[in-house]
């Protein structure tokens, strides 16, 4: 259609001709100029289209295929060769939500490494159960602008069901819409401050870790490793953020229990960034003397072992603890300077919300909510998570 | 004598270490054409540079019509009446002509109580110049870019033409015309004297100065070596002043 | 006109080469995924373009001019930070807004006099600015986001919804497009602008004072900067110190796309605006044919290259065409 248009406005300008050389020679300019042009263009179009189609359209049900080997041997006198016989067995999985599809609307960055085991989550529930989705990230991580017309697009393309995080509160105006154009909505890794406004909202279940509960819990488990009374210095990579925050306040419920005194320090998670402060901080509060535990919100706490080792502290002697498994935390523990990492199982925050949905878009189920938050990885299991970390999975 | 149109006096500039102008006196009447000439380097460009307005002088006095200046901007001496045609053509290339033409003198028109660009008098003026002194350029509409060498020198002359009314100042105005243009621009110069308005013909074709200038004065490495009047002399004379300096 | 004339005049527009591939874009995502041009996704576009689209018109002035502002996504932040502190002392809203806006100005008065004083390239003064006025962000919050709540007539008047489709920043973007363009192409000013970045010099010689033209485009570009953080903020009800993070890139991207020369002295707003919605349209696209997000960068790179060989190529042919004639 396109190609006609520009085909007819040439043709017009034709209308128009002379017998000279010279105009002839600039209609075919003409000609040549716009076509190229529209072709190019069109062209580019349809590339970025295409592309994009093929990238994004649905995966088709995957067919297992196992081969099973018969050998048959005879033995005789008569010299014979073995024979193998090859029996194919071809089942094609099951098709159990075929044709839905479903989009994961997250405030994670396209370079955040946590959420590409979110997204792992996600591909293979929807591979298994034969279904299509897709996760949209904002280009600058949290920006609020970014996801909301994200969010908003999504709803316009209409999917069959929604998982998102509420990252920010203005987030649930857009849950609300969603569920008012009939497309349920599951909340996943973030949940809102408040879960009944959430559910107002249409948010239907929450999966995830249970932030302040997950705090208290790490703070717990790694009391093991310091006294009461202790001085304890807490990492937040977050200022502000609702992730970090609640974590905190769930770590300082329990040191408060415990009867210690802690300071906090705000980073980012810029590593470089951490580990000068870290340095700063334990230069003017002494670790073992004073500072006896450190503690992290995200995942950087791991740094800390750095620093101990240039300060000539052994592991050990101070405890350290951190939320969520990186290649970092891993190598914390290894060391023997990190006692415990606290995993919320990002996989299945990117699985579970897919099979829900997918239940309920069946069989008209209901969602359950799922706190994804306590497993504690430690030198007991270091080994079997960090392969299993490297392959994306942890 | 009548008072001088313009006299600088003891004009000195230095470009960090070089001293380009040594304390130079420089002087037009009315009705007067005074061809400027020197080597490369000799600080033509300098000067009037100077006189134009871009650039201050570092010592030395001006003077207009026996009062004394200070050109602060080349707002100042266009106030004047100096209109200058600069040797490396101050147009914006992606622009066009008439915009080019009256860049920071456009006429406006009231619409309401705004005032905006009077585009359709500024082309006609525009078509109107090109033809009384016979320099043609396709269409007023055109970027300047798209317009031959001598074609963009005219578009200046023209715009000089137009606003000037006592001093016209020309840097190498003939440098890329053909031979029937550039017989033209000496043709309008000559006209600019018997009208009353002064120039400042700067080139390095003696030949094409030598018949309409009144005066000749020389410059090299910043300092003046000759003030003639024409009747005092000749073409090769001049050059052997230039070469031998 | 006869045809050819016509014909020329419109190749000759510098907004053909981005026009052309919008349209192109919009009808390959239709074909792919009609729910493309739904009257939902419609406004969903309609709505958020115009608060990217204040900043860019702002930007592509200042790039006509011949000066770059890399701090745009930082004032777009900084703003309405700076007004949710107002509002949350107190200040009448009106007031509060008057008051960000005149700070804006002073921004851009001050990477402006700086820039044109000192001779340090614009594009450093503003990368500086850019840090700071972030920096600034940071420390007034603590990096926590704030409530922005605006008295309610603000909030409808920038981000109401007037008619369908059409919401009030899609009008204030339309008028200050129109206003704008307008001092470009018909006042003298706008020849100005188009000369100082075209070559400063000449200007300059036409006694046209080059410093005073470039200031007042710097004002202009950090202004519409806040104005467009404000309007998010009012439509997102928060503040946030991240807020606008990259939109430098994002405005000066649209403005290329859409004619804008990177040396200066070529563009015109109209492009700009198309530059914008191509980018929006591309974004929004992918999103609708479900392909996921980490394409956008790929294919705005491709586009941004065609568009501007389409300018270029289209640009030398015309012009050589009209002298022939």
């Amino acid at each position: 259609m396109f190609i006609y248009g520009i085909w007819v406005f040439v043709c017009a300008m034709e209308k128009n001709f002379g017998t000279s050389n010279e105009k002839k020679i600039t209609r075919r300019d003409a000609l040549s100029t716009a076509g190229k042009v529209a072709i190019s263009a069109v062209v580019a179009g349809v590339v970025a289209g295409i592309g994009g189609y093929y990238a994004g359209s649905a995966v088709p049900a995957k067919t297992v295929t196992s081969i099973s080997t018969k050998t048959v041997t005879k033995a005789a006198t008569v010299t014979a060769s073995p024979t193998t016989i090859t029996k194919t067995v071809t089942t094609a999985l099951a098709e159990f939500a075929k044709g839905l599809k479903f989009t994961y609307v997250t405030h994670g960055g396209e370079e955040n490494v946590f959420w590409n085991t979110v997204h792992l989550g996600m591909k293979e529930a929807a591979d298994v159960l034969g279904c299509d989705a897709v996760m949209i990230r904002p280009k600058v991580e949290g920006d609020l602008g970014m996801i909301m017309s994200n969010f908003e697009t999504a709803i316009a393309e209409n999917p069959d069901g929604i998982v998102a995080t509420v990252c920010y509160e203005a987030e649930l105006k857009m849950i609300k819409k969603a569920t008012e154009a009939g497309i349920p909505v599951i909340v996943a890794n973030i949940d809102a401050p408040d879960p009944e406004k959430r559910k107002e909202a249409g948010g239907l279940c929450f999966i995830g870790q249970n932030l302040e509960p997950a705090g208290y819990f790490l703070a717990k488990a790694l009391s093991k490793y310091y006294p009461e009374g202790s001085h304890v210095l807490i990492i937040i990579e977050g200022p502000g953020m609702v992730w970090a925050e609640q974590r905190c306040h769930g770590i300082v419920r329990f040191l408060e229990e415990y009867g210690c005194t802690y300071d906090r320090l705000d980073v980012s998670f810029e590593l470089a960034e951490v580990e000068s402060r870290l340095s700063a901080y334990l230069e003017a509060h002494p670790p073992v003397e004073e500072t006896k535990a450190i503690m992290s919100v995200g995942y950087t706490a791991p740094i800390a072992g750095k620093v101990l080792e240039s300060m000539n502290v052994p592991p050990g002697k101070v405890a350290i603890g951190t939320f969520d498994i990186v290649p970092l935390v891993i190598d914390g523990i290894k060391s023997g300077y990190v006692q415990i990492a606290l995993d919320q199982q990002p996989y299945l925050q990117g699985f579970l919300p897919i099979v829900q949905l997918a239940l309920m878009k069946k069989y008209a189920l209901g969602a359950w909510d799922v706190d994804t938050g306590h497993a504690i990885v430690d030198q007991s299991n270091v080994d079997i998570v960090a392969d299993l970390s490297k392959k994306g999975y942890r | 004598m009548a008072t001088p149109l313009v006299e600088m006096v003891n004009i000195h500039k230095w470009f960090g270490s070089v001293h380009a102008l040594k304390g130079v006196d420089f002087r037009v009447d009315r009705s007067e054409i005074v061809g400027l000439v020197g080597d490369n380097g000799a600080g033509k460009s300098t000067l009037i540079k100077i006189l134009s307005g871009l650039i201050p002088p570092d010592e030395g006095k001006i003077f207009f019509e026996g009062k004394e200046v200070h050109f602060r901007s080349p707002k100042d001496p266009m106030k004047l009446g100096i209109e200058t045609v600069y040797q490396d053509l101050m147009v914006v290339p992606y622009l066009n002509v008439y915009r080019n033409i009256f860049l920071g003198r456009e006429l406006e028109k009231k619409v309401g109580p705004f005032k905006v660009l009077d585009i359709e008098k500024m082309k006609k003026e525009v078509e109107r110049l090109l033809g009384d002194l016979g320099l043609r350029v396709a269409s007023p509409d055109l970027p300047v870019e798209a317009l031959s060498g001598g074609q963009r020198q005219a578009v200046v002359i023209a715009r000089a033409m137009y606003f000037k009314t006592k001093l016209l100042i020309l840097d190498e105005p003939t440098n890329n015309l053909s031979i029937k243009e550039a017989r033209r621009v000496l043709d309008m110069v000559s006209a600019l004297k018997r009208a009353g308005i002064s120039c400042i013909f700067i080139t390095h074709n003696l030949h094409h100065v030598y018949p309409v200038a009144d005066r000749i004065v020389v410059l090299n490495r910043g300092v003046k070596i000759a003030d003639l009047k024409k009747s005092e002399t000749t073409v090769d004379e001049i050059e052997k002043l230039i070469v031998s300096a | 006109m006869g045809f050819r004339e016509l014909g020329i005049t419109v190749l000759q527009k510098k907004e053909i080469s981005v026009t052309m591939i919008l349209v192109a874009t919009v009808l390959v995502f239709y074909s792919i995924q009609p729910r493309f041009l739904s009257s939902l996704n419609v406004e969903v576009l309609l709505k958020i373009t115009p608060e990217l689209g204040i900043v860019a018109l702002g930007v592509t002035m200042l790039m006509i001019g011949g000066e770059f502002d890399l701090s745009v996504g930082s004032v777009f932040g900084f703003a309405p930070l700076l007004m949710a502190v107002l509002l949350g002392s107190g200040v009448n809203t009106w007031i509060s807004f008057a008051a960000v806006m005149v700070v804006c100005s002073l921004i851009g008065a001050t990477q402006g006099l700086i820039t044109v004083k000192t001779g340090i390239p614009s594009f450093i003064t503003t990368l500086g600015g850019m840090l700071i006025w972030r920096g600034l962000a940071l420390v007034i919050t603590g990096g926590h986001p704030l409530y922005f709540t605006p008295s309610q007539d603000f909030t409808y008047i920038f981000t109401g919804k007037l008619f369908p489709f059409v919401y009030s920043q899609l009008i204030i973007f339309l008028g200050l497009l129109v206003i704008l363009q307008f001092i470009l192409e018909r006042h003298k000013f706008g020849n100005w602008v188009y000369a100082v970045g075209g070559r400063r010099q000449a200007a300059e010689a036409m006694g046209i004072s080059s410093g005073q033209v470039k200031i007042i485009l710097f004002i202009l570009c950090s202004v519409l900067a806040g104005l467009g953080g404000v309007i998010q903020s009012a439509r997102m009800s928060q503040a946030m110190p991240n807020q606008g993070s990259g939109l430098e890139f994002d405005a000066i991207a649209a403005a290329v796309v859409g004619g804008t020369s990177l040396f200066g002295g070529v563009g015109t707003l109209i492009g700009t605006m198309l530059g914008e919605f191509l980018c929006r349209v591309i974004e929004n696209g992918l999103i609708i044919i479900r392909a996921p997000s980490y394409y956008f960068r790929l294919y705005i790179g491709i586009v941004i290259i065609v568009a501007v060989i389409g300018n270029l190529y289209i640009q030398r042919r015309t012009v050589r065409m009209r002298v022939r004639k």
